[in-house]
């Protein structure tokens, strides 16, 4: 997602000369353009400092009430009446939402103005969908579940095709929504296609076409446990969320609406499956990437990457075959981070296993403590975007009214220019800190009661913490340490 | 009688720190009555032969003038503010502003046959 020079309003009077500037059909780069001043130093240490210190309070309240999963959470369908038939029929209302979205999507794709503020798909995908969805999951519970157009398209399947031809290798885990969550990575960070509205249709159309193939030779309940990417990977920023919704079988299937503390829905008992555990990595690594690509850092990597005398007659070789060399540094870049992810992670559940007195192997302790690691990568994920999707989700307003790019004017909003003052760099500095503080509180808090539960006693479980909490503070103060760098484009220097 | 006289006396000091907080704020906003003037000058001459974009910094609030000289004409665009430059051959391109809203706002060219245009740098507009 690279959209540039997105319409603002502008400060002065200057809207003649300025209307020269516009987009105006020209390849429209950087979709998604940030006007996010670093955070200071100050802050960031401060920031730093903090999530410390904190550290130590998390683990105390979570070592001093180990709180069982069903104490945590509260049943609102037995506490306020027909709350559960009425959540019922709002999911039907919510996924004929949902298909209606992706419909219009696919349509002004194919049909509206190639151009990436005139279109409303790329603002529609990328910037409600994709970012605006995410900070719901976390801060309400699984919308993607109630908005899912598959979902409703799995209903009618269900009907015609009740029992699938193939049986899902249970094997497998989240194996193919693994491959398609990386495929689409890719094409958020490297593809130029994300920008283009057909560009954009068309890989909606295909992740689609696999979705409902996937469906109906596996069951439409299986494949979207294991293979439908956004399934997942909502679904994993949604176990943060307060509210969860879920059939009981032993209610007779009847809809229950609960409300838990922030973070408690990633607890678990069970360890996830190796796949998941990768996916949450990828997640983990994706969304710590985005950020650092556009760090000087990387830039100063890649000028130097590609200045080396070692790989300069490699470069210069692909570049005359065509290759675009941003793009290839990106794709390692994206990989290199997933592979740092891994590997780190993998050293750390070593030395937890190690730590609690080897009585779980490594490979376990990784399985049951990776889910912890999620409210960092929500935390940062909140703060690098906030005032991306302030500013660029006012790009609906006018889209909205004219959402082909055909010059109409449905609600009368079409002129509508983004206003850049709706929110200040202060607030997004001080809410960006808070929520890696709270997030990295809610980790280390996770951690300790998950701790607690896999070794036979308290001394073991806080001993194997005490990698962890090197791990997590680590984590945290790196993802600190992006947002206290001036964002910047990156270029290879001399063309 | 004395212990109420205490409580006031024990009270005095925390009154006196938000009176005092609020004389400063009071100060502190009435001072910047008249915006401060901050000027950038931009040489696209020798811009261009940098690798690394540079960095221009100003305070919130302050009316900003940029002056664009080049060798060639040119068209920059600051984005954000969404405000046009236009300069010419010996002639310095000028754009005058309110810096109103904080954040960091890329500079690029345009017209140059349109494609990739990285930032030939970028405006940082501090809050006070």
């Amino acid at each position: 997602m690279h959209l540039a020079r997105w319409p603002t309003r502008t400060a002065g009077g200057a809207a003649a000369a300025v209307a020269a500037f516009l987009p105006s059909g020209a390849a429209a780069h950087a979709f998604g353009q940030r006007y996010d001043l670093p955070i200071p130093l100050d802050l960031y240490l401060g920031g730093a400092g903090l999530a410390v210190a904190l550290s130590f309070v998390a683990a105390a309240v979570a070592l001093k009430r180990p709180s069982e999963d069903a104490r945590l959470e509260l049943d609102l369908t037995r506490r306020i009446p027909f709350l559960g038939p009425v959540a019922q029929a709002a999911f039907i209302v919510t996924r004929l939402i949902g298909l209606a979205v992706f419909l219009l999507v696919l349509i002004a794709g194919f049909i509206g103005v190639q151009d990436a503020f005139e279109n409303i798909a790329p603002t529609t995908v990328w910037v409600i969908w994709w970012i605006g969805l995410a900070y719901a999951s976390a801060l309400i519970g699984d919308l993607w579940h109630a908005l899912n157009p598959f979902r409703a398209v799995a209903a009618v399947l269900r009907r015609i095709n009740p029992v699938p031809p193939l049986r899902y290798p249970d094997a497998l885990g989240v194996l193919p929504a693994l491959l398609l969550f990386a495929g689409f990575a890719w094409t958020e960070m490297v593809s130029e296609r994300a920008d283009s509205p057909a560009g954009l249709a068309w890989l909606a159309l295909c992740y689609a076409i696999v979705t409902l193939a996937g469906m109906g030779l596996f069951g439409a309940a299986t494949w979207l446990r294991n293979g439908e990417a956004f399934t997942v990977a909502f679904g994993l920023i949604a176990r943060f969320g307060p509210f969860t919704a879920r059939r009981r079988q032993e209610s007779g299937e009847r809809m229950q609406i609960v409300v838990r503390p922030f973070g408690a829905g990633l607890l678990s008992r069970a360890p996830v499956h190796p796949t998941l555990m990768l996916f949450v990595l990828l997640m983990l690594a994706t969304v710590s990437f985005d950020g650092f690509r556009e760090t000087p850092a990387w830039n100063w990597a890649i000028n130097w990457a590609a200045s080396s005398p070692f790989l300069r007659a490699t470069l210069i070789d692909l570049r005359a075959a065509g290759v675009d060399l941003l793009a290839l540094f990106s794709t390692a870049g994206l990989l290199g981070a997933f592979v740092v992810f891994v590997a780190v992670y993998a050293l750390f559940a070593r030395l937890m296993a190690w730590a609690g007195g080897d009585e779980v192997s490594t490979g376990l302790a990784a399985r049951q403590f990776v889910l912890s690691l999620m409210p960092i990568a929500i935390a940062y994920h909140l703060a690098h975007y906030l005032s991306y999707f302030m500013l660029a989700g006012q790009l609906m307003i006018p889209l909205a009214s004219d959402p082909f790019g055909f010059g109409w004017n449905l609600f009368g909003t079409a002129s509508y220019r983004m206003d850049i003052s709706v929110v200040s760099a202060k607030m997004v500095w001080y809410t960006a800190v808070t929520a890696i503080v709270i997030g990295h509180i809610a980790a280390v808090w996770l951690a300790h009661i998950t701790a607690l539960r896999v070794f036979s006693t308290p001394r073991r479980a806080l001993a194997s913490q005490y990698p962890m909490l090197v791990l997590m503070v680590g984590y945290t103060a790196s993802s600190l340490w992006i947002l206290a760098q001036p964002v910047v484009e990156t270029g290879l220097a001399g063309g | 009688m004395a212990q109420g006289k205490k409580k006031i006396r024990a009270r005095f000091p925390f009154f006196r720190i938000p009176a005092a907080a609020v004389f400063a704020a009071v100060l502190l906003c009435a001072l910047p009555a008249h915006a401060e003037q901050e000027r950038v000058a931009i040489d696209l001459s020798a811009l261009s032969a940098s690798a690394n974009p540079p960095t221009w910094r100003v305070n919130q609030g302050s009316r900003v003038e940029i002056v664009v000289s080049t060798e060639e004409p040119a068209e920059l665009h600051l984005h954000g503010y969404d405000l046009g430059i236009e300069a010419g051959a010996g002639e310095a391109g000028v754009v005058r502003f309110d810096a109103s809203v904080a954040g960091r706002f890329p500079l690029t060219r345009h017209g140059h046959g349109g494609g990739h245009d990285s930032p030939l740098g970028y405006l940082e507009i501090y809050p006070n």
